[in-house]
């Protein structure tokens, strides 16, 4: 079975064969010639005329000619031959941070189907309280799919969810960066009441060494202040502790009224420690966390490194709470016992008012939210959302609705590949396109000759 | 025979006398210029010493005292030499089944139907044949057989090359009446000055043009035109060049009827689907409009 990295470009071909085929009919060409005494009173004119006729005129050149123009185009759109005809993969993403992961293993079971030829589990952290670290992490995985396997034509996607889920802003937000349909099951929801800590206060304390300029700390200056509340209840407050200055935090610079459960590092350079520093920084225009998507020109210095990625998929003690417009991590949780550390790797210019902006709150209230998280993602969500909802919506009757993702998008995110497969192909059948072409000019010019 | 059977039949009875008189020639049916004593009473003129005494009308000089000579017009006999072009052009068109006869075809009927109408007023007929291997050539005879010779010599001969007509028709003699059956494609400016030369020494030269019905109207749509005689140059005919075709074929047809009359030939256009017996009676009363098809067909 034939299938193509590029598909348009393989349409091009076979359109510009069709434009070929249709100058077959069309030709300028000699007329047939008739033997007429008197041809001196002709009057006198080129001696080509246009003769259209009901078939094609040369047939053997119009085939040597749409031949070659499809052999260059299946080798230049990466063809791709498929021995066996499933080239379907099931994705199916659930949440990594449930304790019981195996609690998880009937509603995986579910998800999947008999005539399934290729299935793919990922747990990912964060699922339960937002769907949309589903999408992302989907979209993750399919690229690198699609890089590592080359006959996969299409990805369906199943996220598991469970019914405690507080917020799908982050799905509504991510759904339509998945080219394809995407089935939602219900899941029982684990038990995440509300603990005594969401109801705390989080009182703020941006360290850095140049206050007057941070956008960091204009952005929290609303939020109470360590002082301002040292005479609250200790059970009713929480301390963020957000460290600005690029060698991490000075064990001096906090209160030593109260000691903090949550830790934020924040470098200005963008660049937390853990993290890979781009060599080249580049720009990324939107930033989503919380369920609101923050546009601006933002600047991408670092990247999760791979360890770090790896961690996160794979363990419930780190969750993303912020990623870039295309799926890459740009805010992490680290759980350590009761207390959590975020690593936050977007760079804030100075005197930037990004951070004051109503779509910032997002980013905002996921920093300074309990460790593990809370509701406080759920932005304009009252209490629990449903399941049922998300799969409602997904599972509309619009057969367009309902089709798998193409693996194409995800080679072209992931870059250079559309070779052909096998690799022999794209040489033998730009091989094969040459020679037809030289059989074409041979053959045209014989004719010319003649 | 068979094929040009029906047209002598239709031909039967039919004369052809010469346009003018005659000159010296031993006794026919054609008036000649030479007076003499023939049975059909012209003039009387008074005896000269040397005329004939047997010429003299004896009551007349009873009556008058005075000697008088009768004097009648003379008969003479008119050889006829009929040319035929066999050039490539005349071989047009090719597929005689489908398209009508060709202009070869309607020469040779157009031939053999003269030679027999020349040959029932007891003329001498001879054929010269203009062709690709050359020039073929059969005195005239009174004799009996003699227009079926002239069809077999025109039945063996096939249409080619380009020959001139001009050489053929200057060897010719001038006390003779010679027709041109052509398609006037060819060495038609040197053939006007050896016809007007002719006319001038007293031949009496008749041109009969033959037109292919497919030269006035082509095949329709866009052929690549190339004329046999001239293979190196060819011309597209479209459905809009059709018009000026036709215009400068008409204006070549006037042309040629007007220069050929103006040297005192007769002419005579022919188009191959006229009946044969037709056109030959039209060369022969010398109708000068073309000799169109009739209206039941040939």
């Amino acid at each position: 079975m034939l299938s193509f990295a590029l598909p348009w470009l393989f349409g091009l071909s076979v359109a510009a064969a069709a434009v070929v085929a249709g100058l077959h009919l069309l030709s300028v060409r000699t007329p047939p010639e008739l033997a007429l005494p008197t041809a001196r009173f002709v009057p006198g004119g080129d001696a080509r005329a246009v003769a259209r006729q009901p078939r094609p005129n040369d047939v053997r050149l119009l085939l040597v000619r749409v031949g070659a123009l499809l052999c260059a185009g299946a080798a230049l759109a990466g063809v791709q031959w498929q021995a066996s005809r499933a080239s379907t993969v099931r994705l199916v993403i659930a949440d990594a941070a449930t304790p019981d992961t195996l609690a998880w293993r009937d509603s995986v079971e579910q998800a999947l189907r008999t005539d399934d030829a290729m299935v793919r589990v990922v747990y990912a952290a964060g699922v339960s309280r937002d769907p949309g670290v589903a999408l992302v992490a989907a979209t993750r995985q399919a690229a690198q799919l699609a890089q590592q396997y080359r006959s996969l034509s299409q990805v369906e996607l199943t996220v598991v969810v469970p019914a405690g889920a507080t917020s799908r802003a982050g799905f509504d937000a991510w759904r339509t960066q998945w080219p394809g349909a995407v089935r939602v099951l219900p899941r029982a929801a684990r038990n995440t009441a509300g603990s005594a800590g969401d109801q705390a206060v989080p009182v703020v304390q941006v360290r850095v060494a140049r206050t007057n300029d941070d956008a960091v700390a204009a952005a929290f200056a609303g939020a109470p202040a360590g002082r301002a509340l040292s005479a609250m209840a200790a059970s009713s407050r929480r301390l963020v502790d957000i460290v600005r200055d690029d060698d991490g935090p000075t064990a001096g610079g906090a209160s030593p009224a109260w000691t903090s459960e949550l830790t934020v590092q924040w470098p200005r350079n963008g660049v937390p420690r853990t993290w890979r520093a781009l060599k080249t920084p580049d720009t990324v225009g939107a930033l989503v966390s919380g369920g609101l998507v923050l546009v601006g020109p933002w600047e991408r210095r670092a990247i999760v490194s791979d360890s770090l990625r790896s961690v996160l998929d794979t363990s419930g003690t780190m969750r993303a709470l912020a990623w870039w417009s295309d799926g890459e991590v740009a805010a992490v949780e680290r759980r350590r016992g009761n207390t959590c550390d975020r690593e936050v790797a977007v760079v804030v210019p100075p005197g930037s008012d990004l951070l004051q902006s109503a779509n910032a709150r997002g980013l905002r209230e996921a920093l300074t939210a309990p460790c593990g998280g809370r509701r406080a993602d759920a932005i304009g969500a009252d209490g629990n959302m449903p399941t049922s909802a998300l799969a409602t919506e997904t599972a509309t009757p619009d057969p367009v609705a309902q089709r798998p993702a193409s693996m194409s998008a995800f080679r072209i995110q992931a870059g250079g590949a559309t070779g052909s497969d096998p690799w022999w192909l794209t040489p033998v059948l730009l091989g094969a396109a040459l020679i037809l072409l030289g059989a074409e000019w041979w053959w045209r010019r014989g004719e010319v000759a003649s | 025979m068979s094929a040009y059977g029906p047209m002598l039949d239709a031909l039967r009875g039919v004369r052809w006398p010469a346009r003018r008189a005659v000159g010296a020639a031993p006794a026919g049916t054609h008036r000649s210029t030479q007076k003499g004593t023939a049975g059909e009473f012209t003039e009387y003129r008074l005896y000269r010493q040397g005329d004939d005494p047997r010429a003299l009308d004896w009551k007349l000089l009873a009556r008058s005292d005075r000697a008088f000579v009768r004097l009648s017009d003379d008969r003479a006999l008119l050889s006829t030499w009929i040319v035929v072009d066999a050039s490539a052009s005349m071989a047009f068109p090719a597929d005689e089944s489908a398209r009508g006869r060709s202009k070869f075809t309607q020469a040779k009927c157009l031939a053999v139907g003269l030679a027999a109408v020349a040959h029932a007023s007891a003329d001498p007929v001879g054929i010269v044949v203009v062709h690709r291997d050359g020039v073929t050539r059969v005195p005239p005879r009174t004799r009996r057989g003699t227009v079926q010779e002239l069809a077999r010599v025109l039945d063996g001969v096939t249409c080619g090359g380009a020959a001139p007509l001009a050489s053929a028709l200057s060897p010719l003699p001038t006390n003779a009446r010679i027709v041109l059956l052509t398609d006037c494609l060819g060495d038609v400016d040197a053939c006007l000055k050896v016809a007007a030369a002719h006319g001038v020494a007293g031949a009496l030269v008749e041109c009969v043009h033959v037109v292919a019905d497919d030269e006035l109207s082509p095949p329709v749509g866009t052929h690549l035109a190339r004329d046999p005689e001239r293979t190196d140059e060819a011309r597209v005919l479209a459905p809009s060049g059709r018009p000026g075709y036709r215009e400068q074929f008409d204006q070549f047809r006037a042309e040629m009827a007007q220069r050929w009359r103006s040297t005192g030939a007769g002419y005579t256009e022919v188009r191959t689907s006229t009946d044969a017996a037709r056109a030959v009676r039209a060369v022969v009363m010398g109708v000068a409009a073309p000799v169109l098809p009739s209206a039941r067909g040939s």
